[in-house]
């Protein structure tokens, strides 16, 4: 198997993430550097990828492009069938808003806005009455475990609650993928290890797709298929400890 | 209560706060933010309020002087013509027959529209006052009719209660003004000695008169805001030889010395057609509709100082405007991996837009109601600098603050700043998401984009036809050539260096603005009505 088709093999059931010979090229002054060389991926409905590989080798570029935050610079994304390149910048804003959740290392959490109304904004930027929105984001937060911190802002919480409310708003309006970057990158290793557990309830609840790119091997392996990177390209594919005890099941 | 115009500039903001309420109500959790944003930094909301009011400083200060020296102006046309509102004349300042004066006080037309009519002589002389020792080289010297000046009002006696309406004058016995009995430091009971020039003949006439009573500079006293003595008609035509001969008959319209002017067109049209049925007697003679003139000069006047005020002040106002915009490119930096995982979660660019605007028409707020105050401030200062600087010559102007300008001020300063803003929030919105929400530098783009570029074009070629089809305005013209020519480099800036074409544009836009300075400062145009200053000059 050559190692642009390394993702591309593995996937089973339907398939909701799928690129073909992706490339990203930047351009820094007349430097061009290739952070994409080709990659071929295809993600199924409820699956856990981790994307790990060293520093610089191309896992966050991937994410983005694979989410639309970024442009290709070649290939093609699709997401859900939906060819992601054919996308203006409103549709893939409403494409995000409908069908993705985020979540990133800085939590990135309105400071102005307690834990709740954090959650709730997505469902409303989205058109939800604001009691539908106050609903599912309690449900949210109490999935997280943060029943009674609603009312608190972002600057009242540790970084563990952080995180979590990060991951509340990322699945409040039931996204059909999750992308992680570094989920658990600000957090210690116990934080980090029980942060990694909720996601995976709700991956197991709800059957999101969860995509997360993470240097750390305890987070990584707690998924069903790793995905190792190296200059821009696929490199290695192992099963992880859900696809484990999948079969064990 | 004072009364509030409705001028295009409220206007427009009330819309625009409408349509911005709309979608706040439609939004309300953007609208959340921005206010909390700005309730929850307070020391940098007072900080972006500080740099934002600029321009509503300058356009409420000028507003305040503008208003001072139209009040002033007004105050003085009211004090000089008080309850009269039209006057026939010979244009060249040459008496003329009373029997015109009959013949106008005869027609029953002319006379329904006025509340009073009244032939007046008019001469100048100088003045000395035997008792005091002190002289006066220039005084206005009035023969009225009493009985016929009656419907003008009666004088005010200086200091004393009651009125008088010159009943008790003889031919030796005179009013005068307070101006005058300052000037002579003249009282009641002084003999007078004058030394009258006389429209029909070169030789001066000398006569001896007392003073009857001292009157107000205000009201009938004010008329023509000189130091003035008033005889009775028949004693002035008996001194100067001009049996049956006036200087100016005037007219009162219908309303008090405040409503007068605008009931004086229909009265003076019916006074040109009786003019114009005298035959020869009339073809020299001139209707004017003395204070309505007056009143649209004081207008002219206020309107220059506020235009050049703000042509003055406009460097400062561009100032501010870059200001705006370095503060909003500030508050987005502050903001940014915020901002970033808005855009990521599906926030749309014009969303993030909206975002802005709506904690930016806060700050607007705030900065152009603190800018109106401190715009207040500033006139007063100016105002206090120039008494101090022109106290010794006698001019004082008052501090006349007109609610309606102020408004008026607010409304354009929130304008400025919210489009202001608008402009800032929509170039932030084209933040890369994931620098944002890395918190990495923002690669600088210095090449304007394609559709900016057609933008650009678009509305410099829209401004530069505006331009065209306004060119019989200057001020407006040079105005839309500055934006239009700094539109025109959008485009440019792709093919040279965008520096060289912003500065070069730049530099353009400020040739067309001191053009229209420039023009501004060249005397005005004759206006296109027969009208004379309010206090005008000697006419023999």
């Amino acid at each position: 198997m050559s190692a642009s088709k390394v993702g591309d093999a593995a996937a089973q059931g339907e398939i909701v993430i799928e690129c073909q010979r992706v490339t990203k090229t930047y351009e820094t002054g007349k430097v061009a550097v290739e952070a994409l060389r080709g990659v071929d991926l295809r993600v199924g409905r409820g699956e856990v990828v981790a994307v790990m590989g060293p520093s610089g080798c191309g896992k966050t570029t991937l994410l983005n492009c694979l989410s639309g935050l970024d442009d290709v610079s070649a290939g093609s994304v699709r997401i859900e069938g939906k060819e992601i390149a054919r996308m203006d910048d409103n549709q893939r804003s409403d494409f995000r808003a409908l069908r993705m959740g985020f979540v990133f290392q800085n939590y990135n959490l309105m400071p102005v806005l307690t834990a709740i109304e954090n959650v709730e904004l997505p469902l409303l930027l989205t058109g939800a009455s604001r009691a539908e929105a106050r609903k599912r984001a309690h449900e949210s937060l109490k999935i997280m475990g943060l029943d009674g911190r609603e009312s608190h802002r972002p600057a009242e919480l540790s970084g563990g609650e952080q995180q979590r409310v990060a991951i509340a708003r990322s699945i409040v309006n039931a996204p059909a993928i999750l992308w992680a970057d570094e989920p658990t990158g600000n957090l210690d290793t116990q934080t980090a290890l029980k942060v990694i557990e909720l996601l995976l309830q709700v991956n197991a609840r709800t059957g999101q797709t969860v995509v997360m790119v993470t240097h750390d091997p305890n987070v990584g392996r707690r998924s069903h298929r790793i995905l190792r990177m190296d200059s821009g390209v696929m490199v290695a594919e192992e099963a992880g400890e859900l696809a484990a005890a999948g079969r064990a099941a | 209560m004072a009364e509030i115009a409705l001028t295009p500039a409220l206007l427009i903001l009330i819309i625009v706060l409408v349509v911005v309420g709309a979608f706040a109500a439609r939004r309300r959790v953007l609208f959340r933010i921005g206010a909390r944003n700005f309730i929850r930094h307070k020391s940098t909301s007072a900080l972006v309020v500080a740099g934002l009011l600029i321009g509503s400083a300058i356009l409420s200060a000028a507003a305040v002087l503008g208003d001072s020296v139209a009040f002033t102006i007004v105050r003085g046309t009211y004090d000089s013509y008080d309850l009269v509102d039209v006057e026939v004349r010979d244009p060249d300042g040459l008496v003329l027959n009373q029997s015109v004066s009959d013949a106008l006080l005869a027609s029953a037309p002319l006379m329904d529209l006025a509340d009073a009519a009244a032939p007046l002589l008019v001469t100048y002389g100088a003045v000395d006052d035997a008792d005091s020792g002190q002289a006066e080289p220039f005084v206005a010297v009035q023969g009225f009719d009493p009985t016929l000046d009656r419907g003008f009002g009666p004088f005010d006696p200086l200091g004393r209660t009651g009125e008088l309406w010159g009943d008790e004058l003889n031919a030796t016995s005179v009013y005068v003004n307070y101006r005058a009995a300052d000037a002579l430091d003249a009282s009641e009971g002084d003999r007078l000695n004058l030394l009258l020039l006389n429209p029909a003949s070169p030789q001066p006439v000398f006569a001896a008169a007392r003073v009857a009573a001292i009157v107000e500079d205000s009201g009938k006293g004010g008329y023509n805001s000189f130091a003035t003595v008033f005889i009775r008609l028949d004693a002035l035509q008996g001194l100067l030889n001009l049996s049956g001969i006036v200087s100016v008959v005037r007219f009162s319209a219908p309303g008090d010395r405040e409503d007068g002017a605008q009931f004086s067109g229909p009265l003076a049209e019916s006074a040109r057609s009786v003019v114009a049925g005298l035959g020869s007697a009339g073809a020299r003679l001139a209707v004017q509709e003395v204070k309505a003139d007056a009143l649209d000069q004081a207008q002219q006047a206020s309107e220059g100082i506020r235009i050049f005020l703000t042509i003055m002040g406009s460097f400062s106002i561009i100032a501010g405007v870059v200001l705006i915009i370095n503060i909003f490119t500030m508050l987005a930096e502050e903001r940014k991996v915020e901002l970033g995982m808005g855009r990521a979660m599906g926030m749309r660019r014009s969303t993030l837009v909206q975002l802005f605007v709506f904690e930016g028409l806060t700050y607007a707020v705030a900065a152009a109601a603190a800018g109106t105050l401190a715009g207040i401030a500033i006139g007063a200062v100016l105002i206090g600098t120039l008494n101090s600087l022109f106290g010794t010559l006698g001019a004082s102007l008052p501090l006349v603050i007109e609610p309606g300008s102020m408004i008026d001020a607010f409304a354009v300063g929130v304008l400025l700043t919210l489009a202001t803003i608008c402009f800032a929030a929509y170039r932030l919105s084209r933040f890369n998401i994931i620098a944002a929400v890395r918190d990495l530098p923002e690669a600088v783009t210095e090449r304007a984009s394609r559709r900016m570029a057609y933008a650009g074009a678009a509305i410099g070629g829209l401004t530069l036809l505006a331009a065209i089809a306004s060119r019989g305005d200057s001020s407006i013209m040079s105005l839309l050539l500055a934006v239009a020519v700094i539109a025109f480099m959008v485009p440019l800036s792709r093919r040279i260096p965008s520096r060289i074409a912003y500065s070069g544009g730049a530099l353009a836009a400020l040739v067309f603005v001191l053009w229209n300075l420039g023009s501004h400062s060249r005397p005005p145009k004759e206006a296109s009505r027969p009208s004379r200053p309010v206090s005008s000059a000697p006419e023999w």
